[in-house]
């Protein structure tokens, strides 16, 4: 991996390593540790995304990554699948000095990260954290605005993580899952595919709901229409049902990738390459 | 008081003067028949006391009369400052904040207060629903609809409901939800039994059904009971309840009433002799013993209803453990039964989210505000529900200063420290030392085109148990007109000596002379000397006097009146109450101006008091309590 220039970023679409405090941090401080990266060429990452830690950071192909996102690898090997949006300023992995687990908190003294980032380096590549602190994306998840993945977090694909929601360590969330801003998931949950998370902060204000998939007969219209009615809805499940709820997601997939189309378009106009 | 130190609040002075109502009214014409020459002189004594009396900010009365300035109102006519309480308020139109439609009053009166065309709330987060095609392969949209929750992801089609058409979905839902139409035969009852259910209880039922067939329920007669027509929601139901005692009222009435028309039964004049012979007849009988029953032939006994097409629903015996083996069924669960927010708008029968039914979004209203005493008004929106502007608003910061503070940061003694001195000189307004003297620049800002004279008066020392000094060094001043901007500008550029107020660590405040002074604005500096808390103060002596009664007095006579409190230092209200340590300054404000603006000749002529297009003086007084903090304990 070529050093970048300190003072000219690099090319948008090659992950950059250098971090916005490392100016600030002086010559004194050493520099933080860099993961090796392995993005794909259709990635598009932005010039201002911190990268630091030991493991290797995996990025599929079609992923965007907004600017000032920070990913760090210090607990374990961070593998984000293809086709996923990671928005601005929201923070993948545990940044070193802070136990794995804890939620994510963007306060601090650039030098002090710089030299906790050094010794949560050591501990880590001396202890081999292993599997333990993976975080695993697949394809197709959305990660918000200001979010906050702990490590060891799996997220399966067609998640959307919103604004500010934050993801304790050690997370398993299901596939089309969504949870909502602000939402706080606590450590070692398990959250099943097609749920929503919604509601107020943590714990007993959050509410879960199961999304629907298949098609469903209301009751109240069913006992209105008579036979009839519920006869023809028990068609309508036999023959389509189950793709009725998925119509309505796929649709959200459709316009996911719309956006990640039309923001590589402008990226690329705007830079005047490809 | 939850604003962040320091705040103004002004005092409305209704407080004092209360609104005239016609109990008092009465009273003030009763006392000169019956003691005329008495009853007013004292009254208007304490009226005079009240006037003398320092407003006290701590006083229980008074919270009810503190307001933001920008809260307050101005009444024209009254020429006073008009609080929410002063205030009446009428509407003037209804509309869907969703769609920004207007309903009009007659339709909200007989439909209920939700929008009654698309737009709906999420009956699980109760964010705005969307309309949504399941078809999204086809270029034209098509296909079943559905109404999505962009926030929680519900759709209809967790409920299973799914709409033909994108538009009056509401109708659509209503028919879905509610009974199927009914014979033909019965139209013309059914048109009567729908302006039924509508009127008066609809704002009540969550699902409004604004389609005509509705109710198939009711019986033609008592007693032959029809099949085809048993209620089923729990709408219908209600209606059949209703109708059948209605007819039950209709039959046992001996007047004859007209059964159709039940609701305007208890206005009719004839009703209302019944029902109040009703109570002269029964104090009769108490009177005069029995021998009067009799002779009223007691009306026939209404009874129940009984049968299901009467609006009767016996729940089945199995129905409720059905319901707890639901809830207890590993499908459902804690997440799938309904809470109490989501239930309060809902069908009470709905138990799960699989019951939740989307809620029609409530209307809005744009609401006009009148002053109370001259019914003059005050606030008019425009009409268009889509249009923000006001056609009238006479908000009271057009007419009084607003007045804003910021501590004085102390002069530093060398320039050459400056700012790390300044920026340890800044107080912190939630823990104020007690007993050390800041100083506060109070800004008066003008928002009228005339020049005002302002007198500021304040007691020396704050009312209640905590009293702190308080010094306005230049109480009287002169705030200028809010002229054109480009008149300070200009003049800005030839009177240098604006400049005074970039450097300000040069001044010193000193008594009688303004601070600085802008266009329209005016400061003045303000010395505070924060009061001891009683707790601390006991503390303090207990170090000093070294747990000795006779030094604990010495001390207590030296601090003079501060201390009054002191001599019952044993009882627990010796303790801080909530609050008793914001430092609140109640200040008088006495503003005078001559008004001669383009309004005011009319005003004038219209008044009275036109001295021939002349200027014409007026004055506003108020009082105005300053939060400058919080006493640290």
């Amino acid at each position: 991996m070529p050093q970048p220039n300190l003072l000219r970023p690099p090319p948008h679409h090659r992950p950059s390593t250098q971090s916005n405090s490392q100016p600030s941090s002086g010559s004194s401080t050493p520099k933080p540790a860099q993961p090796p990266i392995t993005a794909s060429s259709s990635a598009t990452i932005a010039e201002s995304v911190v990268f630091q830690g030991t493991f290797p950071v995996t990025i599929g192909r079609g992923t965007i990554i907004h600017p000032r996102a920070r990913i760090y690898s210090f607990a374990g090997p961070v593998v984000i699948g293809n086709e996923c949006i990671i928005s601005e300023k929201c923070v993948l992995g545990t940044p070193p000095g802070e136990g794995t687990g804890t939620v994510v908190s963007t306060t601090g003294m650039a030098g002090d990260r710089n030299k906790e980032n050094q010794r949560g380096g050591q501990t880590t590549g001396g202890g081999g954290g292993g599997e333990e602190g993976a975080i695993q994306l697949s394809s197709s998840v959305t990660i918000g605005p200001m979010a906050s993945i702990a490590a060891g977090v799996t997220i399966h694909s067609g998640v959307v993580v919103e604004t500010a929601a934050a993801i304790n360590g050690n997370v398993d969330i299901g596939a089309h899952s969504k949870i909502c801003a602000r939402a706080e998931i606590s450590a070692g949950a398990m959250i099943r595919e097609w749920t929503v998370v919604w509601g107020a902060g943590k714990g007993a204000g959050l509410r879960r709901r199961v999304r629907v998939q298949g098609g469903k007969v209301n009751p109240i219209v069913q006992s209105l229409n008579g036979d009839t009615a519920a006869a023809t809805a028990g068609d309508k499940a036999e023959e389509g049902g189950t793709l009725e709820g998925r119509i309505i997601e796929d649709a959200r997939l459709l316009g996911m990738r719309r956006e990640r189309e039309a923001l590589a378009r402008f990226i690329g106009a705007s830079k005047g390459r490809r | 008081m939850s604003r962040p130190f320091p705040y103004a609040y002004i005092s409305c002075p209704c407080a004092n003067t209360p609104a005239p109502d016609p109990s008092r009214k009465r009273r003030s014409r009763e006392s000169p028949q019956k003691a005329s020459p008495e009853k007013p002189r004292p009254e208007l004594q304490l009226d005079d006391e009240e006037d003398e009396q320092t407003f006290d900010p701590r006083a229980p009365r008074s919270n009810f009369s503190l307001y933001p300035p920008e809260q307050l109102l101005y009444c024209e006519d009254c020429h006073q400052i008009k609080c929410p309480r002063c205030i009446t308020e009428e509407i003037l139109c209804w509309y869907c904040p969703n769609c920004l439609f207007e309903t009009p009053s007659s339709m909200v009166r007989s439909e209920g207060n939700r929008c009654a065309r698309n737009c709906f709330n999420c009956p699980a987060c109760t964010a705005p629903l969307s309309v949504t095609t399941l078809e999204n392969r086809g270029g034209d949209q098509s296909g079943p609809w559905v109404l999505s929750c962009g926030y929680c992801m519900w759709t209809t089609l967790d409920i299973g409901i799914k709409f033909d058409k994108p538009t009056n979905i509401r109708a659509q839902l209503a028919k879905m939800t509610t009974e199927p139409s009914m014979p033909a035969i019965h139209t013309r009852q059914v048109s009567k039994t729908f302006g039924d259910l509508k009127s008066p209880l609809s704002m009540y039922s969550s699902i409004d059904d604004q389609l005509p067939p509705v109710d198939g329920s009711r019986p033609d007669n008592e007693d032959q009971p029809s099949d085809t027509s048993i209620p089923r929601t729990r709408n219908a139901r209600f209606a059949a309840l209703k109708t059948f005692y209605k007819d039950q009222v209709a039959a046992t009435t001996t007047s004859g009433v007209d059964p159709g028309d039940f609701g305007a039964s208890f206005s009719s004049p004839n009703t209302l002799h019944r029902i109040m012979s009703i109570y002269t007849a029964t104090r009769i009988t108490a009177l005069y013993g029995n021998g009067n029953k009799k002779a009223r032939n007691r009306p026939p006994v209404m009874r129940e209803a009984v049968s299901a097409n009467e609006g009767l629903a016996l729940p089945k015996p199995s129905s409720e453990t059905a319901i707890i083996q639901r809830m207890a069924s590993d499908d459902c669960g804690w997440d799938g039964l309904a809470s109490l927010e989501q239930r309060a708008f809902q069908s009470p029968d709905a138990r799960f989210v699989e019951d939740l039914l989307p809620l029609p979004s409530l209307l809005r209203t744009k609401r006009s505000k009148r002053c109370k005493s001259c019914k003059h008004i005050l606030v008019k929106p425009e009409f268009k529900p889509s249009s923000t502007r006001y056609r009238i608003r006479l908000i009271a910061l057009s007419y009084i200063p607003l007045a804003t503070m910021r501590p004085l940061i102390l002069p530093p003694t060398t320039s050459a420290s400056l700012p790390s001195l300044s920026s340890a000189a800044a107080p912190n307004l939630d823990a104020l030392t007690p007993q050390r003297p800041i100083q506060l620049l109070l800004t008066l800002k003008n928002h009228m085109f005339d020049p005002v004279r302002i007198t500021l008066a304040t007691p020396s020392v704050t009312p209640g148990r905590v009293a702190s000094k308080v010094t306005i060094l230049c109480p009287q001043f002169d705030i200028g007109a809010n002229s054109d901007v480009w008149d300070e500008a200009l003049q800005s550029a030839t009177a240098p000596d604006r400049s005074s107020r970039t450097s300000p660590y040069e001044k010193v405040a000193e008594a009688g002379k303004v601070w600085d002074k802008g266009r329209n604005w005016t400061t003045v500096v303000l010395e505070v000397v924060p009061g001891s808390l009683p707790g601390l103060k006991l503390k303090a002596y207990k170090g000093v006097g070294d747990d000795d009664n006779d030094d604990d007095d010495d001390d207590s006579d030296e601090n003079e009146g501060a201390l009054d409190w002191s001599g019952k230092s044993k009882d627990p209200a010796q303790q801080i109450q909530p609050d008793e340590d914001v430092l609140d300054i109640p200040v008088f404000v006495r503003m005078e101006w001559n008004s001669d603006s383009q309004i005011d000749p009319e005003e004038g002529i219209g008044s009275g008091k036109g001295l021939g297009g002349d200027s014409v003086k007026r004055e506003l007084a108020y009082w105005m309590v300053l939060g400058v903090g919080r006493i640290e304990s």
